[in-house]
């Protein structure tokens, strides 16, 4: 494979641009102005949108970074490359990184840790890939990209992926995570603890730990099991709740601000010092956000407990080399559409096998239709797939896979019982059921069981994190 | 060729590393004094560094360039310039001769005895009774020598004209006529 490819490249264009891919993990799309935000929180992103392809109709394809990630990187859906296991199986995937390295260009990761680490299996193709920290921020991925840059071969384009999780981690604000919040006052939206995870019930906070404290009278379970496993729970005797109240929501909701804005200060130092070192005018760049975030609109922080707008649009920003005019485009598309795009446009050759769809045209301000419909899974604790399209969304949400290492409130509070749920008109909904169902046939599974599982010591960390179902395949 | 060029600084775009924290900067400062004080630091600051690790200069606020700094620690692979600390505005010595009374000539001197964290930096109350009195009264003559100490102790250079001569002879007295 690796000779017709090189073969293949033999023929691309003179002069394929350099590829900047940068991810701003956990951004949802509606914190930019771009995407209808008027609170000025990304001023930096708002500028570089001005002289971009803006794509306001872009869903990731997996709620979880990981295999957000790797639908961007192979132009797959998630469900083709992962079976049970946390990390995907590339074996005979050809990978961006791998594609463009056997084309020519000098390849690069900076990621910030956490489900890009490279335990995760994602460093195929990349010369270089580096994890500095886990679940860090541009202050970490940032520098030693530039660094790479300064020290690569100047005769050889390069693909460069940078990632933080400066927006994931408002419940660890960054240096100035309290730019909108109110910092000098308290309140239990200070103390949500290391998880990633919060659930509000009631005006009740539910810590994602495993201390539980809650009352039956603040919680409707919406099965007759999960009211039967309540109550066993309430059997034994239970703390009060911690109270949890809308103006607590406003400001945990303002903490992310405040995390998007830092992030954002950081993208706007990378571009400069891109421009400073005379590389940014000739260099594509994408950004691009793996998956949104819920922040609190059904009692959720978090992205990993269902598919939703919140959680599934996302950040999809292209600018070409010496682009100076900004382009909408609201045609949809998703995320494993990057894969063949970067492919086409760096004149490489595209893999046979892959699912994804090239938006080069909408980038040349050609005619492009763009998908009838995006599809979104949901990370495995979740076993929950969503269809959108512009009539709206549905959401299939099946049981919780056994292992899935859910608190047992969260699971018999929060959680919907399985069915579909849909914000489309009724017939619509019917209509996206009917082809949601077609995909889940038609689509491709890893059904083998993969090689690769996570250190003991890399499942404490995103346990750590809230990402409870982090053990052992 | 004129439009042309025209064109072409239109297009032309600068992202700079000031520019990209300068909306920052701005927000921090909720009572529009072009300034953050320590105040409106720590409104915001969650997990940053403290304010006066913040504030290398000393000066008491914060500017662009130390905003830059504890975005980026300084780490010279992000940001290559050297950290210039804003410029003070230090007394024009031309001008100091024929100076009687100047408050802004005490201030100057003042804030860099401030700027050095020098214990004995005369309060705002102690200038203005100074410039009041003027710089040849004894109110300003002692001012002078406490701000000239503190010079010295500080490693500073006591500007050499600062203190106004006293009135002799009417300059430019004709002289006799060989």
């Amino acid at each position: 494979m690796t000779l017709l490819l090189l073969l293949a490249c033999a023929g691309a264009t003179n002069g394929p641009p350099s590829i900047l891919l940068v991810s701003l993990d956990t951004l949802r799309a509606d914190r930019l102005a771009a995407y209808g935000n008027t609170d000025g929180i990304t001023p930096n992103l708002n500028r570089f949108a001005t002289d971009a392809t803006v794509f306001t109709h872009a869903d990731t394809q997996a709620t979880h970074t990981t295999e957000a990630h790797s639908a961007v990187f192979t132009g797959r859906y998630p469900m083709e490359l992962f079976d049970t296991s946390k990390v995907p199986d590339l074996r005979g995937v050809p990978t961006l990184a791998e594609v463009l390295h056997i084309c020519g260009y000098q390849t690069a990761a900076f990621v910030a840790g956490g489900a890009l680490a490279p335990e995760y299996g994602l460093t195929k193709g990349f010369d270089t890939y580096e994890s500095p920290t886990q679940f860090g921020s541009f202050f970490h991925t940032v520098p030693p990209s530039l660094a790479w840059l300064d020290s690569r071969r100047p005769d050889a384009p390069f693909f460069l992926f940078v990632h933080s999780y400066d927006a994931h981690q408002y419940q660890r604000p960054t240096p100035w995570g309290y730019l909108y919040a109110d910092g000098t006052q308290p309140g239990p939206w200070q103390d949500a603890g290391p998880s990633a995870a919060m659930f509000v019930a009631d005006g009740a906070l539910l810590p994602g730990s495993a201390a539980i404290e809650a009352t039956d009278s603040m919680l409707r379970p919406r099965s007759t099991a999960g009211r039967a496993r309540l109550a066993a729970l309430n059997a034994t005797t239970l703390p009060r709740p911690r109270a949890f109240s809308d103006a607590d929501t406003a400001q945990l909701r303002k903490v992310y601000d405040g995390g998007a804005s830092y992030a954002d200060a950081w993208f706007g130092t990378l571009m400069a010092v891109l421009e400073q070192r005379g590389l940014l005018d000739d260099t594509l760049v994408a950004v691009m956000s793996d998956h949104g975030e819920e922040l609190g609109e059904r009692g959720v922080f978090d992205h990993s407990y269902g598919v939703t707008d919140a959680t599934a649009n996302v950040v999809l920003m292209v600018k070409l080399p010496r682009q100076h005019e900004g382009r909408v485009v609201t045609e949809r598309v998703g995320l494993l559409d990057v894969f063949p795009t970067l492919i086409e446009l760096a004149g490489a050759p595209l893999p046979a096998v892959q699912s994804g769809a090239s938006f080069a045209p909408a980038l040349r301000g050609e005619a492009f239709t763009g998908r009838a419909f995006t599809v979104t899974g949901g990370s495995k604790r979740m076993n929950a797939y969503s269809i959108a399209d512009a009539t709206g969304r549905l959401t299939y949400t099946g049981p919780p896979p056994a292992a899935a290492g859910l608190p047992e409130i969260v699971e018999t509070a929060l959680l919907p019982g399985p069915g579909f749920e849909s914000d489309a008109p009724e017939a619509d909904a019917e209509r996206l059921r009917g082809e949601l169902v077609t995909w889940l046939r038609d689509t491709p599974r890893r059904m083998t069981r993969s090689a690769n599982g996570l250190s003991a010591e890399q499942q404490k960390v995103m346990r750590e994190h809230g990402y409870f179902d982090a053990g052992a395949p | 060729m004129l439009l042309w060029l025209a064109w072409l600084l239109a297009y032309q775009s600068t992202w700079t590393v000031e520019g990209a924290v300068a909306p920052t900067l701005q927000r921090m400062d909720t009572n529009g004094d072009h300034q953050v004080d320590r105040a409106e630091y720590e409104r915001v600051r969650a997990r940053g560094q403290d304010f006066d690790a913040v504030d290398r200069d000393g000066s008491g606020t914060l500017d662009l360039p130390e905003l830059v700094a504890l975005l980026t620690h300084q780490d010279p692979r992000v940001y290559a310039a050297p950290y210039v600390p804003p410029l003070r505005m230090r007394p024009h010595t031309d001008d100091l001769p024929n100076l009687i009374v100047d408050r802004k000539v005490l201030q100057a001197l003042v804030e860099e005895l401030r700027a050095a964290h020098d214990a004995t930096a005369p309060t705002d109350e102690e200038i203005e009774a100074a410039a009041a009195a003027g710089l040849l009264a004894p109110e300003g003559t002692a001012l002078l020598d406490r701000i000239e100490a503190g010079y010295a102790r500080a490693g500073l250079r006591f500007p050499a004209t600062v203190r106004p001569a006293p009135a002799t002879a009417p300059p430019n007295t004709p002289t006799t006529p060989p």
